[in-house]
């Protein structure tokens, strides 16, 4: 299992459009995948659950994820919150 | 287990028969989603995901179009949507639900949106909240996607169901149509309304204008619903079932009686000669109609070739449909009314048209006159259906001389093209119209002239005379059926047709209405056409009448001043000079005061006519 936390640097913070790029990239890994914020955690290939922990409040998510790609997926996922989620 | 209370409510008869068996709630797309519970969690898990894989690839198409037409800003938002829709995780959480839980997958996925919109709603940034509307807009679609295959799969229905909704369109029917041993209940529709007609000519016997009671019935109550005399029995007692139970055996001994005169003509018993015939909104219904023993089809209603549909039936479709009839009917006559469309019978048909009043409307010819290629498709599918049985062509809605005009004009134009391609008719068709707008009526001397036969649809002239909508819950005691206008209206239409030696035919409920049926002989009318179920009765009826008597009520009813006094002479009349044909009223006439009770006093109804059973078993 591998586990990073990250701050998001976005400036309208985690929303859902930015999450869609997430879920998709989530999605191209085997391994499972949740992301926590606060007490809630959610798995990172569902747009519900990742539009849920986007209203949550906070600035650091933490990424988690267990299977035979678990490294690359969690080092994929950070680009993509850390790299402002290319924001439109 | 405790025994609940019975429970009577008296709504409208709208198509005759007893249904004793369980309640299955029809939920619509509007009504609270409720948690339903499923006999097969896993049929329900397949519905679910066909719904979703539906549902995306709907989302997915609604996107691209969008994006060529209005660019990527709001295609967007059909993509957040298909993204939703194809969230597989949250999907499998779901169906995981179905198993354990055993409820439907609509209420669920509800349950769980609404923790998410919770979320959501809590959230600063407005652009998150907007996806609130997305999830909502997935919900619906979902809701809608489960409950239509629901639609479907409601022609497996078990026996002995009674479906309870709020109302009930007539491709619901037609969707149920395969179960047996159906009914149905539901709060609105008066007992002209399309649905109510559909479920007669199903042979589906049915109470509506039950006001708020089908909405509130769970599933799987035990229920009775008495299509004779418009009841609807909740948990109805061992006492009520064994009387019901009498009932269902009486109407059997009945129909045994009236099988025995199927070979028989309509003749009165001073020997004047009435054709029955009958209604029909489906070319299957044939063979009932010929097993009833009608001597021919006195309305065959063309809209039904819409009913699944959004766009206009081809010739190829129409011509077998046309021609599947007739030649099925062999000798005996078949009356096709050409497209009486609009009203309240193609909902979403023309969604750019809004009409403040369609029944006043664009419909029927108006629309036919107005859309010539459309009507030339029909009138040469009949045209040519023709060479195949006795065809008559009816055209509805006709208010002024020059439609009629017209409408021979274009037919003639048809037959001329149809000629030319080497397509050999028969000589004379008949051509007729239905009177159903006063004005027409009014005319009907120079209408006559230029026609074969008249058809009077009562339903619509009523509601035209009076000026009452006749599936207005609140005024179905205006819509009297024994209005003096109504029939003085009938009389003047059959004073003109006789004067040019042309036939009248009545094909509306009226002609159902047992009483009525006594009346419309009296007044002249030469035909009586209804749904397949009435041709038995309607024969014993004649058979049971003579014409003499039968004008000599008509021509004091004509002198009276009110429906009610109406009603009330014929009830009575008929009852002294025709003693015979008591049990077959008793058996189909409606009782015709609609209102909500929930008193035991409604049991009379039923005593009344558990008498039936006791004269007839002797």
């Amino acid at each position: 299992m591998v586990e990073r936390e990250v701050a998001i640097v976005n400036r309208l913070g985690l929303h859902a459009r930015p999450a869609a790029q997430l879920v998709q990239k989530a999605s191209k890994f085997e391994s499972e995948i949740k992301l926590k914020r606060q007490n809630l955690e959610v798995n990172a290939k569902s747009i519900m659950g990742v539009m849920m922990l986007a209203a949550e409040m906070g600035s650091n998510i933490l990424i988690i994820a267990e299977g035979p790609d678990e490294r690359e997926a969690v080092e994929a996922l950070a680009q993509v919150v850390q790299g402002k989620f290319g924001e439109e | 287990m405790t025994a609940l209370n019975e429970e009577i409510y008296q709504g409208i008869p709208a198509s005759p028969g007893i249904i004793i068996g369980v309640t299955k709630s029809f939920a619509r797309n509007h009504d609270p989603i409720l948690p339903d519970t499923v006999d097969d969690p896993e049929l329900e898990v397949q519905t679910f995901r066909s719904a979703i894989a539906h549902i995306k690839d709907a989302l997915e198409n609604i996107s691209t179009s969008v994006l060529q037409k209005h660019g990527r800003e709001f295609s967007r938002i059909f993509d957040a949507q298909a993204m939703i829709a194809a969230d597989d995780v949250w999907n499998k959480n779901i169906e995981r639900r179905i198993m354990n839980e055993k409820l439907c997958a609509e209420y669920l996925y509800d349950d769980e949106a609404r923790k998410v919109i919770a979320k959501l709603e809590e959230s600063q940034d407005s652009y998150l909240k907007e996806r609130i509307q997305d999830i909502h807009a997935v919900t619906s679609r979902l809701v809608a996607q489960m409950r239509g295959e629901k639609h479907v799969t409601m022609k497996n229905l078990k026996d002995a169901t009674v479906v309870v909704a709020r109302y009930l369109l007539p491709n619901d029917i037609l969707a149920m149509s395969f179960g047996r041993n159906l009914g149905f209940a539901t709060g609105v529709g008066g007992p002209t309304s399309h649905a109510a007609l559909m479920a007669k000519s199903l042979g589906i016997p049915a109470v509506i204008g039950l006001g708020d009671v089908p909405e509130t019935v769970p599933s799987g109550a035990d229920v009775i619903v008495d299509g004779y005399n418009g009841l609807f029995i909740l948990n109805p007692s061992t006492n009520t079932i064994k009387k019901y139970r009498g009932m269902k055996k009486a109407q059997l001994e009945l129909k045994r009686q009236l099988t025995e005169l199927k070979a028989k003509p309509a003749i009165t018993r001073d020997g004047v000669r009435i054709e029955i015939k009958a209604n029909i909104e489906l070319p299957n219904e044939v063979s009932k109609v010929l097993s009833a023993g009608a001597s021919g089809i006195g309305l065959f209603r063309t809209e039904y070739l819409f009913l699944t549909r959004s766009d206009f039936p081809t010739f190829d479709e129409q011509y077998e449909a046309y021609a599947l009839v007739l030649r099925k009917m062999g000798e005996k006559p078949v009356v096709i009314r050409t497209f009486d469309m609009g009203g309240d019978k193609f909902p979403g048909m023309r969604g750019s048209l809004f009409e403040s009043n369609p029944f006043l409307g664009w419909r029927a010819i108006r629309f036919c006159l107005d859309r010539p290629a459309v009507f030339k498709v029909q009138l040469r599918a009949l045209l040519k259906a023709s060479r195949c049985g006795r065809l008559e062509i009816l055209i509805p809605m006709i208010s002024n001389y020059e439609e009629l005009i017209t409408t021979k004009n274009i037919i003639e134009e048809c037959r001329a093209e149809l000629e030319a391609e080497k397509v050999r008719l028969p000589k004379r068709i008949p051509i007729g119209i239905m009177l159903e707008v006063p004005s027409a009526v009014m005319i009907a001397e120079h209408l006559a002239r230029e026609v074969d036969f008249f058809s009077i649809g009562t339903n619509d002239l009523i509601q035209y005379t009076v000026a009452v909508d006749r599936d207005h819950e609140m005024l179905s005691r205006l819509y009297q059926c024994f209005h003096p206008a109504v029939l003085s209206l009938i009389k003047a239409s059959v004073k003109a047709a006789h004067r040019y030696r042309k036939p009248v035919a009545v094909c509306g409920e009226m002609a159902a209405d047992p009483l009525a049926a006594v009346l419309l002989v009296g007044l002249g009318v030469n035909e009586l056409s209804a749904s397949f179920q009435m041709t038995g009765i309607l024969k014993k009826i004649v058979r049971s009448i003579t014409y003499s008597g039968a004008r000599k009520i008509a021509a004091r009813a004509l002198t009276m001043k009110t429906h009610a006094e109406i009603e009330s002479y014929l009830k009575n009349e008929i009852a002294r000079v025709f003693p015979d044909i008591m049990p077959v009223i008793q058996f189909t006439r409606r009782s015709q005061e609609p209102s909500l009770r929930k008193d035991q006093g409604s049991l009379s109804a039923i005593e009344d006519t558990t008498s039936v059973e006791r004269s007839s078993d002797g």
